[in-house]
């Protein structure tokens, strides 16, 4: 579904990310860990049309070429990313904020099919649709970004660090929402630091260290590779 | 007491020729945190399209107000592609100086052009100031047109962007441009529509400038838009409702000034600047916001 090959990010004289390739197939839960600062953000960031990337890169999505093309026509082909803190609309309500993932769809029978599923799937969003989405707890304001992620109908989701600063009890709420998501059909490319949580619920998983992939293959397998646990599992 | 009040209604009047300019100001600051100084300047060119578009034979009033505001748009859409977008990621300081870069050409081009040129122009009566009493206080034909025009755009506006799918774009791309293109907003498409909306407002406050003092030279707009951009900082740069509200109140603030002294107008409005921005830094409607670095 998701084909990324040589890709490189450059920031100044700096290569955020260099030179990595990998793939998510349709159906998946494909996840990238690695420390602070490895570029996995980076990567993300490139793939959504966030970030240049450098000429040899080339990314497929469902076949088709994007990494010439600009972060709005991304999403319109149905690629979405709940980006690195969340990221909402703070002066907007809940409700808003969700119309916004809607922003390309002219389907208002549509809008309304996907504003009804993103309401059962976080019925807490629904209680406080008219507040502003600055007011929500930092658990309600990720439950937003996903609910308006998935506003945009897209068939795959990149998640950037959804656990980041959540309570432990709210971290298993989101990542039993992204197992969920995959029961549904949706594709998922996950970045996290609790790379923990992350190897749990993947099929496959790629380590990113200093911009390179230094090691990939099944989640479980990497769940137990020595060298990861000390690195990453704290074990 | 009907003194005031007949001072209020030449405040209204000139309180909403600054609300619509402020938005123009208000709107681009929101979008793209710039401090566009050739606003101003985009009003004297809808004043001068008004003033040619009077020339021909049976061109009134609606046409007038109709081709200012589409040339200002035009135009203030075309300074955005040509300079300001070049300058978009480059740091705000040479933003700010593009700005100026654009207003001096503007004005200066302006006054090399053969048909406009450096001598002053008489706006034309495009609407007859006709006075009649209502309770004691004497109204005129023209202050009703501009008060009620005013607010009918001042409302409009308020819909479009509170209301309306491109509205909520616009401020979904004020508050995060990253997130914003992340659900599928053309960024650059609602910054050119948002300098066109300015752009506008201000052909319309150009069109009104030049019924309340019909007297046209290149410098008007810098002139008001100056007073305007003040108003727009006392409201609260970035705030649309602050726009309209600090707009209305300088204008207000300046008549009765005026009334005392005629000599202090422009000076209240520096005062009534520093006050507020001692009392409120981030003006009436503002929010302070801390940068991120």
């Amino acid at each position: 579904m998701l084909e990324v090959s040589h890709l490189t990010v450059q920031y100044g004289a700096i290569r955020g990310v260099d030179d990595i390739s990998f793939s998510v197939k349709e159906g998946e839960i494909v996840t990238l860990i690695g420390a602070n600062g490895a570029g996995k953000t980076s990567t993300l960031r490139a793939i959504s049309g966030l970030n240049k990337t450098s000429p040899e890169t080339s990314i497929k999505f469902m076949g088709q070429e994007i990494s010439n093309q600009r972060a709005h026509n991304i999403v319109k082909m149905g690629l979405c990313h709940v980006p690195e803190g969340r990221r909402i609309f703070y002066d907007m309500t809940v409700s808003e904020n969700l119309y916004m993932g809607a922003y390309t769809s002219s389907n208002s029978a549509q809008v309304k099919k996907n504003l009804e599923r993103a309401y059962t799937l976080f019925p807490r969003l629904k209680e406080r649709e008219h507040q502003l989405g600055g007011t929500l707890s930092g658990g309600e304001q990720q439950m937003l970004a996903i609910a308006r992620a998935l506003m945009t109908g897209g068939k795959m989701v990149l998640f950037d660090e959804p656990s980041m600063g959540l309570a432990p009890i709210i971290v298993r709420d989101i990542f039993s929402i992204i197992k969920e998501l995959r029961e549904e059909g949706v594709t998922i490319l996950l970045v996290e630091q609790n790379a923990n949580m992350a190897l749990t619920i993947a099929d496959r998983a790629y380590v990113m260290e200093t911009g390179k992939i230094t090691m990939s293959g099944d989640a479980r397998d990497i769940k137990n590779d020595g060298n990861v646990k000390k690195a990453y599992l704290g074990a | 007491m009907s003194q005031l009040i007949q001072l209020l209604i030449y405040g209204l009047q000139l309180g909403a020729v600054y609300a619509l300019v402020a938005l123009g100001y208000t709107m681009v600051y929101g979008i793209v945190r710039l401090i566009n100084s050739a606003h101003g300047d985009f009003l004297m060119l809808g004043a001068y399209t008004a003033f040619f578009i009077s020339l021909l034979n049976g061109a009134g009033l609606v046409a007038c107000i109709l081709g200012a505001m589409l040339a200002s748009g035009i135009i203030a859409v075309t300074a955005d592609l040509l300079a300001f977008k070049p300058m978009r990621d480059q740091p705000k300081f040479t933003a700010l100086i593009t700005a100026l870069g654009v207003s001096t050409f503007i004005q200066n081009l302006s006054r090399a052009l053969p048909f406009i040129g450096p001598i002053p122009k008489p706006f034309p009566t495009l609407l007859e100031s006709r006075p009649f009493e209502v309770a004691g206080i004497t109204v005129t034909t023209v202050q009703i047109f501009m008060i009620v025009l005013a607010t009918i755009l001042l409302l409009l506006l308020s819909y479009i962007v509170g209301k309306t799918k491109i509205g909520r774009a616009m401020r979904a791309v004020a508050l995060d441009r990253d997130a914003s293109a992340l659900m599928g907003v053309d960024i650059n498409r609602v910054i050119t529509i948002t300098f066109f909306i300015g752009g506008c407002l201000a052909g319309v406050g150009g069109v009104f400038y030049g019924i309340m003092y019909p007297t046209l030279e290149v410098s008007i707009g810098s002139f008001l838009g100056n007073k305007a951009f003040i108003a727009a900082v006392i409201g609260g740069i970035g705030n649309i409702k602050g726009a309209m509200v600090g707009g209305i109140l300088m204008g207000v603030i300046e008549i009765y000034a005026t009334s005392i002294n005629a000599d202090v107008g422009f000076g209240v409005f520096y005062l009534f600047l520093i006050i507020i921005l001692l009392v409120k830094p981030a003006g009436l409607f503002g929010k302070l916001t801390t940068e991120k670095v």
